[in-house]
């Protein structure tokens, strides 16, 4: 059984359609790379997998080690192991990155009867997934996301994913506005991520983040639905030829 | 019931009283509980049509007969450590139901030339300097519920500190309230009185501490100060009334040159709660920061009304309010400064931030300028929101519960407000605003 199954989804934004009939199956274990040209619906399919508010599912059905993923709330998809990298992450002032990190480990925790985990237990875990993202430890006191450069906010997205586990991370628009240093960390924390038991779905306009995250399938996304699958050669191709190639081709189909 | 019957039952109750109001052996006292007690009964309530008192649930106030109290019922010290702020360990005055309760209390502590007394105590011993800091405000009783409050004012404290000195350990006044078989009138008078370069921290706190009877009490508090030359004052009062208790305050402090306050008013409780908080900037170069917190919910009613009265030249006021309304709660803050002629070279601030939560909750924020002079510098700013759906989101794609990471953004809102040096205040609004939880304990 696929870790991720989703059926002919439909989603709208107001009276615009956005998702037209979208499948796509991931398993444990595997990289998918979702890409497309701007306005396709790869942030729409990102936020409506999350809970994000604002969609409204017209058809289909998004499933979750079996579970359905649409009726659960955003914190029980993120309890339940999931995990969405936001391409644009939130600022929230007062609110320090050590607590929300904590508090969001604990609740998934809780709800897998685990214990929680203590301050120094908490500490002793970020700290090394810290080091591996090049992050100072002083970014743990600091008001999540405040005053963060583009590139931070990032880290401290893959950051909170290495430290969270989830079984499932999607990662939306993870690379836009990084510089190769940065996207290089981000790809070393993807790859990091990487293992038999988790599955990585990256949403992409760009082709460069995978030069250094190579995915096990590629998905071309165009008016809200996957029009091509192949292995990683597709992404290769998208870059040499760009998306109206793949466009024709499905529009002649 | 119209208001009249109301202030002849006033009357009445003064004429019973009387002989036994602390003070009652002075003259001036007497003749200025009755010059009040005159004025009120010549010049009635106020009613919404004043500016000042357009929102108000009046009718909570003047429809209905308060007794004063004489006799409270005794309080266990177990009710009394359950109901204050933990780690204040100075001097503390504790008021049961407005009476002054000795052995509840640990006037004692203070550091020398620091004085901490009940008024009854210091009218006996310094009644010439009570007067005078009586006389020296003529307004904190030229209105209705400041006459009130002279007229019944039956105990409260009196605090010195002498020229010079610094009092390191913050003074606490604590106000119980217990319901009662009959509607109490609570008229608490506070003084203090800080010489030129003295220091003080004072902290006053006013806690329900539950019980059956009535539970719609009056408190009405009045609590002056006197800041010399050069001298510092931190006020604080954190007021957790009954839910179904109507808590009026005056703060009036009168400030010397090169004086500091810091004030600070946090509303959490009360079916009706207003406080006017008043700085008479009277000396050149004095400054008072304010800080405001109203967090009406359910049906309470909650006001803040501040006076920046600039009357000297360079003077300072900051101020920074954040009401959050839920249910159907109403916030209003009404921030006045005014700038006498003259007073040049003036630096007035104020800012006020509110989130509503809910539709039928509702919020007023009115900043008022009379500016009489020419150099002055004031901004004021007025926001009113609501949770950011952006960051909720985030925090429950984080796996935070929708009910914590809203009770923590409404924190996180609030948290600048919160003194570092007074974590258990922190602790009394979070338990607010989200019942049992646990306090959120990594704001950035």
């Amino acid at each position: 059984m696929s870790m991720l199954e989703i059926n002919d989804l439909h989603a709208r934004v107001e009276a615009r359609p956005i998702l037209n009939g979208l499948s796509l199956s991931v398993a444990a274990g595997e990289v998918h790379a979702i890409m497309g040209p701007n306005g396709s619906g790869k942030s729409t399919l990102a936020g409506v997998l999350a809970g994000r508010p604002g969609y409204e599912i017209t058809g289909g059905q998004a499933h979750f080690e079996g579970a359905d993923l649409l009726a659960m709330a955003p914190e029980e998809r993120a309890q339940a192991g999931l995990f969405l990298g936001f391409q644009y992450p939130i600022e929230i002032p007062g609110v320090n990155n050590a607590y929300l990190l904590r508090a969001g480990l604990n609740a998934g925790r809780r709800v897998r009867g685990e214990p929680e985990l203590d301050a120094a237990d908490f500490l002793l875990r970020v700290r090394e997934k810290m080091s591996l993202m090049r992050m100072d430890p002083s970014f743990l006191s600091r008001a999540v996301n405040e005053g963060f450069s583009g590139g931070e906010k990032k880290r401290n997205e893959i950051l909170q994913m290495l430290v969270l586990e989830p079984k499932l991370a999607i990662l939306d628009e993870i690379d836009s506005g990084l510089d190769i240093d940065a996207l290089k960390i981000v790809a070393d924390g993807v790859n990091a991520a990487r293992g038999p038991d988790r599955a990585i779905v990256i949403v992409t306009h760009y082709q460069r983040l995978l030069n250094y995250v190579e995915p096990d399938r590629v998905h071309v996304l165009a008016g809200g639905r996957i029009v091509r699958s192949g292995g990683k050669e597709l992404a290769e191709a998208l870059e040499a030829r760009g998306y109206d190639w793949v466009l024709e081709a499905s529009d002649a189909a | 019931m119209s208001a009249e019957p109301v202030l002849s039952h006033y009357q009445a109750q003064y004429r019973a009283l009387a002989p036994e109001l602390p003070g009652r052996e002075l003259a001036w006292l007497v003749s200025r509980r009755q010059g009040a007690l005159a004025r009120l009964l010549r010049e009635g309530w106020p009613s919404n049509r004043h500016e000042a008192w357009k929102y108000a649930p009046l009718r909570l106030l003047t429809g209905r007969e308060f007794h004063p109290v004489i006799t409270p019922p005794p309080v266990a010290p177990q009710a009394l450590a359950a109901a204050a702020l933990p780690a204040l360990t100075g001097p503390r005055l504790v008021f049961v139901n407005g009476r002054y309760d000795a052995g509840l209390s640990a006037p004692d502590a203070a550091e020398a030339g620091v004085s901490v007394q009940p008024l009854a105590e210091a009218l006996a011993e310094a009644p010439e300097r009570i007067a005078e800091l009586l006389e020296a405000d003529p307004g904190a009783d030229a209105e209705a519920f400041g006459a009130l409050n002279t007229a019944f004012m039956a105990d409260g404290a009196c605090i010195r500190v002498a020229a010079g000195v610094q009092a390191r350990q913050p003074i606490s006044l604590v106000f119980l309230t217990a319901p009662a078989p009959v509607r109490q009138m609570i008229c608490p008078r506070v003084l203090l009185d800080l010489e030129a370069g003295a220091g003080a921290q004072v902290v006053v706190h006013h806690a329900g501490i539950g019980g059956t009877g009535e539970r719609s009490h009056l408190v009405d508090l009045l609590v002056q100060g006197a800041l010399a030359e050069g001298a510092e004052l931190s006020l604080l009062r954190l007021q957790e009334e009954d839910d179904q208790a109507l808590s009026l305050a005056q703060l009036r402090l009168r400030q010397g040159a090169a004086s500091r306050c810091t004030a600070a008013d946090y509303a959490l409780g009360g079916r009706f709660a207003r406080t006017e908080l008043t700085a008479e900037l009277a000396g050149v170069d004095a400054a008072a920061t304010v800080t405001g917190m109203l967090l009406p919910q359910h049906r309470q009613h909650m006001e803040l009304l501040t006076t920046m009265d600039h009357a000297a030249p360079a003077t300072l006021s900051t101020q920074q309010v954040k009401a959050v309304a839920d249910g159907h709660g109403r916030g209003v803050f009404n921030g006045l400064v005014r700038v006498r002629p003259d007073a040049q070279r003036i630096d007035a601030r104020q800012n006020s931030a509110n989130l509503l939560l809910s539709p039928s909750a509702e919020i007023d924020a009115r900043p008022q300028l009379e500016i009489y002079a020419d150099d002055v510098r004031c901004t004021h700013g007025a926001t009113v929101g609501q949770l950011d759906e952006s960051a909720l989101f985030y925090l429950r794609a984080r796996g935070l519960p929708l009910a914590a990471a809203r009770s923590l953004l409404i924190y996180a809102f609030l948290a600048e407000l919160l003194p570092s040096a007074l974590p258990a205040l922190g602790e009394r609004v979070d338990a607010r605003l989200r019942g049992e939880l646990p306090v959120p304990e990594g704001l950035a």
